[in-house]
């Protein structure tokens, strides 16, 4: 029993001493990250460390290098970089790589009959990427077959199935959680990772610097409007009206557009779940309606016939991305200024060309 | 004389009272308005009266619809439980609701928007109980064990699941939210226009079933001894499938599939009413089932400044005791 007891104080006095001088030679430098809160990137002597996770929550960690650093802490996961193919269930991921001009990195997809991308549709259709036609679980020889050597997908709390047995093979599960950022701006910057897992890093930086002064100038814009249209969004599903919470990104969006949304007092980034006559109460008068989820007034009136009762409805202002769905899933994110443009354009009644919404015909 | 004693020489009139008290409680609780807004509503509505909107298009559907969905239930509970002499049988064991969910699912991840509208889970899950009605009545004629049938019902079910999460696994993110929370269950899809089709449906159903009291009081004898007393049975289990299968479709039609309630109820009414006859026993499903929503309902109502509760959930929650009651009680 003593014995025990030596071995393992021994054991851990070690270990930490290892764990210590390892971090210590490795010298992290954090890279520039001015919006997104959900990863972190460091540069260190074996390459680039990438850190997933919301603060207080789990952590994923990866070293991107061109080559396998000779020492790897226990805790890490190497990628090599630049990835050759991409296996994209996040949706997000396939516009991100398309703004970086890296489409042709993407071997296969989860769900071809959700994409936008012409270029994917079109290399689906000929065979050079592979439809899965699932997000859940895929038979670990399809995925060797394709030659995927990284799997981006969207954590809802649930690691992607069998992610450590599909790492020993050498294929790469990476959590993508830009759908937890609470500004539009931290979304889109998630162009940065896509950008380091690409080479394409510059590239990447320069986008998104054009694109944070883009933005900026827009919510200038929108301040100079003297009216606040008041804004509600979202429909109702079974018991409850889903729409997102005071803290979100999308009440983040509406805000900088100048728009006065209902719920903006509300804690939480994600979404509110509230009782349906509350919401009917509350906002018979509200003027402008947001996404819906249907794209025809018609459709609206026959899938929720409670509808007639907003004033929003009757007058004709409703307003959706639901026509282009996959459009807008798939690059909304990653050019959060040409949202702001469409919502600044809705709210303040200008004449412009709208890039995702369209008015409820 | 006791509460007991009272309740079984009235117990009809107690449990009507208590409904018509809870559905008045369940009509007014959180809102500003009176009987005489409730008039308004019905008689002489003016939408742009925030009071009777709510009335009209939230309470007073929400209510009937508790009244019409746990009746509804509750019976299709007793039919079931009284044909496979199984106080575990329910629609919901049997896979009938599983046939309502499999349709709906269906609708719901295919590329029609009729089928992604309310008449069109009307018709989807209508279509499904009955189809999976139909095939638990096809084998009824083969099989001619009880216990087995049941089984039969619960494989139904069960491949009726399987079927659902293949769906599950390849549908948009969209669809799958939808058709999750549609299984949560819920009173408030029901508009007040939709009433009069659900009453329409439900009602003369119901009704039918009273002409089910002979069969079903001789089948407690057992299947041999009311064949012998002149019951057909081919016909009496063809038409009890085809009365649950309308019942339980409806409903999950209107309200997604609600568990428990065809469960646990006709074994309440059976302790509280402690009578085997359909005659009493149908009345008492139907009150108390309808009761029984009702107050989920209001209880629904009262938790929402707290937190949302799924319809489902509490009806388990409820539900769920029973259903262990009675299997402590068989085993003791």
């Amino acid at each position: 029993m003593r014995t025990l007891l030596v071995v393992s104080v021994v054991s851990l006095f070690l270990y930490s001493c290892g764990t210590r001088h390892e971090q210590k030679k490795e010298g992290y430098t954090p890279l520039r990250l001015e919006f997104a809160k959900n990863f972190k990137l460091d540069s260190c002597a074996s390459g680039i460390r990438l850190s997933i996770g919301e603060k207080g929550g789990k952590t994923w960690n990866f070293i991107l290098s061109e080559k396998k650093p000779s020492h790897l802490a226990s805790d890490l996961v190497w990628i090599r970089i630049p990835v050759e193919n991409f296996l994209t269930l996040a949706g997000t991921d396939v516009g991100m790589l398309a703004e970086l001009k890296e489409e042709d990195r993407i071997a296969g997809v989860g769900n071809g009959k959700t994409i936008f991308s012409k270029y994917v549709k079109k290399n689906l259709r000929n065979g050079k990427i592979r439809d899965f036609n699932t997000w859940e679980q895929i038979p670990f020889e399809q995925l060797m077959q394709t030659g995927v050597n990284v799997i981006t997908y969207s954590n809802f709390g649930k690691d992607y199935p069998h992610a450590k047995e599909l790492e020993k093979a050498g294929i790469i599960c990476l959590p993508i959680l830009d759908w937890k950022e609470e500004h539009p701006l931290g979304k889109a910057e998630w162009i940065k990772l896509y950008g380091y897992l690409t080479g394409r890093s510059e590239m990447a930086k320069t986008y998104f610097s054009r694109l944070h002064t883009s933005y900026n100038n827009l919510k200038k814009e929108a301040q100079t409007y003297t009216t606040h249209p008041t804004v509600f969004c979202g429909n109702q599903t079974g018991e409850f009206w889903f729409c997102p919470s005071g803290e979100s990104y999308e009440a983040k969006l509406i805000a900088d557009a100048g728009g006065n949304y209902i719920y903006k007092n509300t804690k939480g980034t994600g979404s509110l779940s509230l009782p349906p006559e509350k919401v009917l109460t509350t906002n018979k008068e509200t003027q402008i309606w947001l996404n819906p989820g249907i794209d025809t007034r018609e459709l609206l009136h026959k899938k929720h016939p409670r509808s007639v009762f907003f004033d929003a409805f009757n007058q004709g202002n409703v307003f959706c991305y639901s026509a282009r769905m996959n459009y807008y899933w798939e690059n909304a994110a990653v050019a959060p200024d040409k949202v702001l443009s469409d919502l600044i354009a809705i709210f303040h009644r200008k004449n412009k060309t709208l890039h995702f919404y369209s008015k409820l015909k | 004389m006791s509460f007991l004693q009272t309740f079984s020489k009235y117990r009809t009139g107690i449990l009507l009272i208590f409904l018509v008290l809870l559905i008045w409680a369940d009509v007014f609780t959180g809102t500003s308005s009176d009987f005489k807004d409730l008039w308004h509503a019905l008689t002489n509505y003016d939408s742009e009266q925030l009071d009777q909107l709510v009335l009209r298009e939230f309470r007073i559907p929400r209510a009937v619809t508790a009244c019409f969905a746990g009746a509804a239930l509750s019976i299709c509970g007793l039919l079931m439980q009284t044909m496979f002499n199984n106080p575990l049988a329910g629609p919901y064991v049997l896979g009938i609701s599983s046939g309502s969910s499999l349709f709906v699912a269906l609708g719901a991840m295919s590329g029609f928007h009729f089928f992604k509208s309310d008449p069109g889970n009307i018709v989807l899950a209508f279509g499904g109980s009955l189809v999976f009605g139909l095939i638990i009545l096809g084998f009824a004629r083969w099989i001619r064990s009880q216990v087995s049938l049941l089984l039969a019902g619960l494989m139904l079910g069960s491949v009726a699941g399987a079927m659902i999460t293949a769906l599950e696994a390849t549908a948009a993110a969209q669809e799958l939210r939808s058709y999750t929370l549609w299984t949560m269950g819920s009173l408030s899809n029901t508009t007040f226009d939709q009433i009069p089709l659900m009453m329409g449906v439900v009602l003369p159903s119901l009704l039918a079933c009273v002409f089910m009291v002979k069969p079903l009081n001789a089948l407690l004898l057992g299947e041999e001894h009311a064949a012998l007393l002149g019951i057909r049975m081919v016909r009496f289990r063809t038409t009890a499938v085809i009365l649950t299968s309308v019942l339980a479709g409806t409903v999950t039609a209107f309200c997604g599939p609600i568990a428990f309630v065809g469960l646990a109820v006709p074994n309440l009414v059976k302790l509280l009413f402690k009578s085997a006859s359909h005659s009493k026993l149908l009345v008492g499903c139907a009150l108390l089932g309808a009761l029984f929503l009702v107050l989920t309902d209001l209880v629904i109502h009262w938790m929402e400044p707290y937190f949302l509760l799924p319809l489902n959930a509490f009806t388990t929650l409820i539900g769920a005791p029973v259903v262990l009651y009675l299997i402590l009680k068989r085993w003791s």
